[in-house]
């Protein structure tokens, strides 16, 4: 406290005599260490449903037609296949080409009929229960990646758990801080060109909110100051993307490309959200192109973007998305599918049991169907997400990041 | 000196504690021969007399208290708490201007909701769009595949070109014949329409006097969510316009029918593609079989008409997807889930699905040239009401797309062989259900009250709202006149959005806006943008979601642009905010200003000792005191503006002034 007050009293004073430094050469004196964790996890929420059927269709059930006249791609048959083959069972949906190579050098893979054992078909509680972890169980406070946070070491880098996003997702909720930031260019105070004004305003203002009542304020802008020094250090500007990945000129695009900047940056990241919307394809689903095909090929190349940019940390980092449910069996009347219940995710990583395709899917008959309509949940999303953080961050108990669950680990990373 | 309201309110918070400085504004109902010195005149009124123990016997009964009294507050501060959070935050007079007339008076006129804003409506009447009805609006504005597709019907260009198919020469000269075309068809941007609708929210949460109804236009468009983009982006300024602002102190069935029934809510929800299974029976099937051409009565030349040309049309053409039909259960999901019963409101799968069926058929009528014939012929079939076509304003009801068989919904018969009834049907028992008063009641007490909401007065309001068959005004009106709405005061209990964020300063700084965009630029920064959260739920109303460690920053970056006069379009007069006075170090003036910027909480001096300032101004020599030059006239002069506006960054940017 009292380093504080001399430094605010020798601000005041330069203010009036107008000597102070410039302001980044205090701010780096003033930035946090921390220790750094090498190892990432990119969460990417593919937001709306993702129908697992069309990313990962099977190859040789008949009845997929049946159910899809307007939305089943060919298989087989004159003039090709439309879908790729993965593994003679299932196949790829043609925009997701862009993974093909990482899924044959088995580093990619997909688990089918994944989701959660909760019935509900309403996004926000089916989005609600897989970010918090505990489906069925509402008002969950916490998030299961700020449960996973809490588990870590002494990482104190405000960029340890970072969402790529204006507003924080549910998954981070929680007593770790956690940020959430758009874009890291909009991260700087807009302060005076004049030099002691600004000396004076940044000081001041944090102090404010470091002697503030409010827990919840005085929690996140700590984070804020935190992270505006550290950035000053990095700079995004003058970014080099390697191995010539180009990312997409889209918000998943530039977030996956900023997640790659803080990770050479070393600035302690350890838990990188990103956000991939517009899955809730009710209305012209498409099929070789479409609504369907545009989101994952945005997804696709986004992703194989940054993993070719972040090559020499392959060791270190894991990619896993998920979805809030799958999507009915049958398409509706507007050439599109509502809201089902299992879908696919997929993990990237260079420990991943890749080249397959995990958890398995039964005929398609109405019988076989959950409700008589949609895919049903084989595996419980709790069962990777526990395998892919647990071992990637060598998580001492994993069962506390899902309060309540007492499930089987899916045998995924080796 | 310490006021003598502190010590009949000291007990409640800190926050509450009165600052005396020399600025403070005296009530208008105060003689202003009293000396200036400080006293805040709000603590001579009856309040401090009483207190908690006014209740003597000897005095005979008393007064019965305010619910400001019995908490503790005097007028003042409770005239300071309906403003900050009935309001979109106090301007300079306004508290004195609602304590002349009476707290009673304000909270009934605003029950009312009455605005005669005549600087309201002149600046709303500049912005284009808000003279222009939804047809008129579709028209100059249109969806841009609507000009692409109008292009083509008109042969300027053809559709293989401008997709790129014929090369890129070809492509280019289709895009100049594009925008050539649509200049000389008037067509304007479609993105105008979503600035000027920004626009028209910030006049009106700035300059409106109707500020309750203001508020809760915010509230229930954000009840009602519908994202500006696409089909619904024409259609938002009628529905916040007609669907829900005037129905926000009214009945809640009628506001709920607006916006069931608006173009904005069919689009958004995708209800519009709605229409009944093919192996469904609809209404029109069953009047079209008893349908004998020489019957007497009928008028056969409509009907053959119809049963002729309506297979041909399941939707608007441009909507067509193949002659598929089928239901899309969105509507019928969210209608449920999010604006009536709530997602623990009882239901489940089967209810859905009958609910998507008794709305298949709400409908738009079609637009656009190509379109015109269909349209015309769904507006005849109107003339014959047994056929059950019905048409509102652009809301048509499809009796040929509808499923006329029996449905059950919540455990309610629904009779087959009807049409629009069915839907209206639905939206009455939904609207009046239980779950419905609670669940509309808690996001109320949520959104005027706190975070956690008490369920005491949740309860309290759902049976209000029951008995009262959903009267929106007296279940506001019990709010405001809860214990637990007064309780509130001394906390800072609601973080304030975006939105209220930014529009809380400028009226702070009586501040004129002549550029809305650039203002609403800001509120997107701030983390909100207005009109585009795409997901039916509405903005979350929670502190949680609203700050984060990016959107602290730009909270921050707000308070700094602001005050620094970076803002494009937003005039204020930072001198005049003083007034009159000329504190010469910084401590001296966020004492000064804090009363004008954030009435009736910390004290200046406090918030100044807080932000570390006083130690380092206790060194503070005045180097130009007693200098009487121009020189030195005019270093004070530019000191001042520059002091006055660190002191407005750090109280805008303060934790205090995040809270309303």
């Amino acid at each position: 406290m009292l380093n504080r007050r001399v430094l605010l009293k020798s601000g005041a004073l330069a203010m009036l005599s107008l000597g102070a430094g410039p302001r980044f050469l205090r701010r780096l004196a003033q930035a946090t260490p921390f220790s750094s964790s090498p190892k990432v996890i990119v969460p990417i929420f593919l937001r709306g449903a993702m129908d697992g059927l069309m990313a990962v269709p099977p190859l040789a059930d008949p009845t997929l037609r049946r159910w899809r006249p307007r939305l089943a791609m060919k298989t087989a048959g004159v003039g090709g296949p439309e879908v790729l083959d993965l593994d003679g069972t299932f196949g790829l949906h043609p925009a997701f080409a862009p993974w093909e190579g990482l899924f044959r050098a088995g580093q990619l893979a997909v688990v089918h009929g994944v989701g959660s054992p909760d019935p509900t078909r309403s996004h926000f509680d089916a989005q609600d229960f897989m970010e918090t972890g505990t489906p069925g169980k509402r008002g969950t406070s916490s998030g299961w990646l700020n449960r996973l946070a809490a588990q870590g070491g002494a990482n104190t880098s405000p960029f340890r758990a970072l969402a790529l996003s204006s507003e924080l997702p549910r998954s981070l909720y929680g007593k770790h801080p956690a940020l959430a930031i758009d874009d890291l260019e909009d991260v700087d105070l807009l302060l005076p060109n004049h030099p002691a004004l600004a000396d004076i305003l940044e000081p001041a203002i944090e102090t404010l909110y470091r002697q503030s009542d409010e827990d919840l304020l005085r929690r996140r802008s700590r984070s804020m100051f935190d992270a505006l020094k550290l950035l000053s250090q990095a700079e995004l500007a003058t970014y080099r993307r390697e191995h010539g990945s180009r990312y997409p000129e889209t918000r998943l695009g530039r977030s996956l490309l900023q997640i790659a900047f803080l990770i050479k940056a070393g600035v302690g990241l350890e838990i990188a959200c990103a956000e991939s919307d517009g899955w809730d394809t009710h209305v012209g689903q498409g099929k070789v192109r479409g609504t369907f095909a545009s989101r994952a090929d945005e997804l696709a190349t986004a992703v194989r973007a940054f993993w070719d940019d972040i090559e020499a940390h392959h060791g270190d980092v894991v990619v896993l998305t998920m979805t809030e449910f799958g999507r009915t069996v049958q398409e509706n009347g507007t050439g599109g599918t509502d809201h089902g219940h299992g879908s696919c995710l997929f993990v990237l990583g260079n420990r991943v049991d890749g080249g397959k395709v995990h958890g398995k899917l039964p005929s398609l008959e109405e019988e076989n169907l959950f409700e008589g309509r949609d895919l049903p949940v084989d595996i419980d999303f709790r069962s990777v997400f526990t395998e892919v953080a647990g071992k990637h961050f060598a998580v001492a108990d994993p069962k506390a990041i899902f309060p309540g669950w007492d499930g089987p680990q899916l045998p995924l990373l080796r | 000196m310490r006021p003598i309201s502190t010590l009949v309110v000291g007990v409640t918070s800190c926050l509450w504690l009165m600052a005396s400085t020399p600025t403070q504004k005296l009530p208008a109902d105060q003689p202003s021969a009293l000396p200036t010195t400080g006293v805040p005149s709000a603590s001579i009124p009856s309040v401090d007399t009483s207190g908690p123990e006014v209740s003597d016997p000897e005095k005979g009964p008393a007064e019965p208290e305010t619910p400001w009294q019995k908490v503790g507050l005097n007028e003042r501060q409770g005239a300071v708490h309906l403003l900050n959070r009935l309001t979109f935050g106090p301007r300079p007079g306004d508290i004195d201007r609602l304590l002349a007339m009476g707290l009673d008076n304000w909270i009934e006129r605003q029950l009312l909701g009455d605005s005669a804003g005549s600087i309201l409506d002149a600046a709303v009447a500049n912005l284009p769009v808000m003279a222009l009805d939804a047809d008129g609006l579709t028209d100059r504005y249109p969806h841009h595949a609507f000009v692409v597709s109008e292009a083509i019907a008109a042969g300027v260009m053809k559709r293989s070109a401008y997709q790129g198919h014929d090369g890129e020469a070809a492509r280019r000269r289709a895009e100049a014949s594009l925008d050539a075309f649509a200049r000389s068809r008037g067509f304007q941007p479609q993105a105008e329409v979503l600035w000027q609708l920004q626009s028209q929210k910030l006049y009106h949460a700035l300059l409106s006097e109707a500020q309750l109804r203001e508020v809760l236009t915010d509230f229930w468009f954000n009840h009602f969510n519908v994202a500006a983009r696409g089909e619904v982006r024409a259609h938002v300024v009628s529905y916040e316009d007609e669907a829900i602002r005037p129905h926000v102190l009214g009945d809640f069935a009628t506001l709920l029918r607006e916006t069931a029934q608006h173009p904005a809510m069919l689009f958004y929800l995708g209800n519009v593609h709605s229409v009944a299974d093919r192996h469904r029976e609809t209404p029109f099937d069953a009047v079209m079989e008893g349908f004998d051409a020489f019957s007497p009565g009928a008028e056969p030349g409509l009907r053959q008409r119809l049963e002729k040309a309506l297979p041909w049309y399941p939707l608007d053409k441009r909507q067509t997807l193949g002659k598929a039909r089928g239901l899309n259960e969105n509507y019928a999901r969210e209608l449920m889930e999010l604006h009536t019963l709530g997602v623990d409101g009882g239901y489940d799968q089967r209810d859905v699905v009958d609910v998507a069926r008794a709305f298949s058929g709400w409908t738009v009528l079609p637009q656009g040239t190509s379109q015109q014939g269909l349209r015309q012929l769904l507006m005849s079939a109107t003339e014959d009401a047994s056929l059950g076509f019905v048409v509102d304003g652009e809301f048509v009801f499809r009796a040929d797309l509808h499923d006329g068989e029996a449905k059950r919904v919540l455990g309610h018969s629904l009779a087959p062989g009807r049409g629009l009834e069915d839907g209206l049907e639905v939206l009455d028992l939904v609207a009046r259900h239980p779950a419905t008063a609670r669940h509309l009641c808690r996001k109320l007490v949520v959104r005027f009250v706190g975070d956690d909401p008490s369920e005491a007065l949740v309860r309290r309001l759902a049976e209000t709202f029951l008995h009262s068959g959903g009267d929106l005004r007296r279940v506001m009106e019990q709010l405001i006149y809860s214990p637990e709405f007064w309780h509130s005061a001394p906390q800072p209990a609601k973080l304030k959005s975006p939105f209220e964020l930014v529009v809380s300063a400028l009226r702070a700084l009586d501040a004129t806006v002549e550029e809305p965009k650039v203002v609403m630029y800001w509120v997107r920064r701030v983390g909100q943008a207005a009109y585009l959260y795409g997901a039916p739920t509405g903005f979350p109303d929670d502190g949680e979601s609203w700050i984060n460690g990016g959107a602290m920053l730009q909270r921050v970056n707000f308070a700094l642009a602001l005050a620094r006069d970076r803002i494009a379009g937003v005039r204020f007069d930072r001198l005049a905010l003083l007034a009159g006075l000329e504190p010469a170090s910084l401590e001296d003036t966020v004492a000064t200003l804090m009363p004008v910027i954030l009435p009736e909480r910390l004290p200046g001096d406090e918030l100044a000792e807080l932000a570390g300032l006083s130690q380092a101004v206790k060194e503070f020599v005045d180097p130009l005191a007693g200098d009487v030059s121009a020189r030195a006239a005019a270093l004070r002069r530019a000191r001042l503006e520059r002091n006055t506006t660190y002191a407005l960054a750090v109280l805008f940017a303060s934790p205090e002034f995040q809270f309303r």
